[in-house]
């Protein structure tokens, strides 16, 4: 069994720097000192529907560069534009499509990481900006890493914060606006010479509107405090070339919502190259203490915090993915993936889910070309 | 919920500190430094886009990097 091999020269410059082990979204990735330069390319259709009837339906083309400078630098940087069309909700599963009213809008965003490698320590600067008709938001972060002697621990650092101008085209919002300032505190650790695993906590505290304009009675807290814990873990099978990963994530914030997430995606290599991806997740959440359950205005008293928005209601979610990767060649790869999602109120763990509320679905396809250099 | 947390907090410091290993020498990482072995799975664009879904259905989010930006909350 052999994996799609890389650049000849990436695979053990790697390795000795270890723990090179990206980090998720939008945090730099900054863990490891650059050996490859990648420019991919991915089409994203996500399509929402609810018994009777479709949602909200998304196309994201995006771009993402790496680019390694002179021996000790890269710079990254995505591009994405997506266009929303389609029926979102008013309250709980009343749909704007019904009274003639959808949602159409293309959000346009931009994120760009420049980030320094030391000899066992790295710092990253970022910024994103993103613009849609109603909403635009700048963003600024700050990462570090430092490694220990042997490179098998990796304390993480980071801190952020996001300026955002709310401008609903339907009048009720007028340059409303959001800050939030969130940091993080990680720690990567190789266990073995096929485990690692990294647990991360993050804090945000966001001030100012947070109210849904689109959303009938909306009233929301001035300010939110969000904790998350996430724990993952990787394991490598020495015989079969797989990959395991695991994750999981609590959240809690001051709006009352206790969230707990699982991920799992087990990564097989073929004798001739693919790469099959099977994916599992699993979410569960509590209701914020200020959603009400059907019918709209039910609990609702002029002056105090109110919604009927599905999202902040008590459900549980599960989302089944399968992903096709194909090389060509030593550099050249192409994947294709499929995902169902899927919520219900009943999937809801430790406690009842919120009543009376349709199941939400979504199918999602991907295409994605990567090329490394 | 505090007991929640508590109980995950301490399985993260028995994971990633308590555990005495042998100490993993950089000719013994030749498979930690996969791609597939990244914990974004190796692919940028499609980890954002898995996250994006995520957070516009659901309340929850964090627990991975900071100021990230944009509403995308359709």
């Amino acid at each position: 069994m052999t994996r799609t091999p890389p650049p000849p020269h990436s695979l053990l410059a790697a390795a000795l720097a270890l723990p090179g082990l990206a980090l998720a979204p939008t945090a730099a990735r900054a863990e490891r000192p650059p050996v490859d330069g990648e420019v991919s390319l991915r089409y994203s259709h996500y399509q929402e529907y609810q018994p009777g009837a479709e949602r909200i339906e998304v196309v994201l083309p995006a771009l993402f560069v790496l680019l390694p400078v002179a021996d000790d630098w890269t710079l990254e940087s995505q591009i994405a534009l997506d266009s929303i069309s389609g029926a979102s909700p008013l309250y709980h599963d009343t749909l704007s499509g019904a009274s003639g009213i959808g949602v159409d809008d293309v959000r346009r965003s931009i994120d760009v990481d420049a980030t320094r490698y030391f000899d066992r320590a790295s710092i990253a600067l970022g910024a994103s900006v993103s613009r849609e008709d109603d909403y635009d938001s700048n963003a600024v972060r700050v990462v570090a890493t430092f490694d220990s002697i042997d490179r098998n621990r990796t304390i993480t650092i980071g801190a952020g914060t996001s300026d955002d101008t709310i401008d609903s085209v339907n009048g009720v919002a007028e340059n409303e606006q959001r800050r939030t300032h969130d940091a993080q505190f990680g720690i990567t650790r190789v266990l073995t010479p096929r485990d690692v695993a990294q647990a991360t906590l993050t804090y945000a505290h966001g001030s100012g509107y947070f109210d849904d304009p689109y959303k009938v009675l909306d009233r929301r807290p001035g300010s939110r405090d969000e904790r998350a814990l996430s724990l993952r873990w990787n394991h490598a099978f020495e015989r079969s070339g797989s990959a395991l990963r695991l994750a999981y994530r609590l959240f809690d914030d001051s709006w009352d919502i206790t969230a707990h997430s699982i991920d799992a995606a087990w990564e097989h290599p073929f004798a001739n190259g693919w790469v099959l991806v099977p994916s599992l997740r699993y979410h569960s959440q509590s209701a914020a203490r200020f959603y009400f359950d059907p019918p709209v205005g039910s609990g609702f008293v002029p002056g105090e915090d109110y919604t009927a928005d599905a999202r902040l209601s008590a459900f549980g979610s599960v989302t089944a993915g399968l992903k096709l990767q194909v090389p060509f060649g030593q550099r050249w790869r192409s994947d294709f993936k499929l995902s169902f999602y899927r919520q219900r109120s009943e999937w809801r763990a430790f406690g009842e889910g919120s009543p009376d509320l349709l199941p939400v679905s979504a199918r999602v396809f991907e295409i994605g070309l990567t090329y490394l250099y | 919920m505090t007991r929640a947390r508590a109980i995950v907090l301490w399985c993260a410091v028995c994971v990633l500190a308590a555990c005495a290993t042998t100490p993993v020498q950089p000719w013994q990482k030749r498979q930690l430094a996969q791609r597939a072995m990244r914990f974004d799975g190796g692919n940028a664009l499609e980890a954002d886009f898995a996250t994006q879904v995520a957070t516009s259905r659901e309340a929850a989010r964090g627990g991975d990097g900071v100021g990230g930006g944009g509403c995308g909350c359709n």
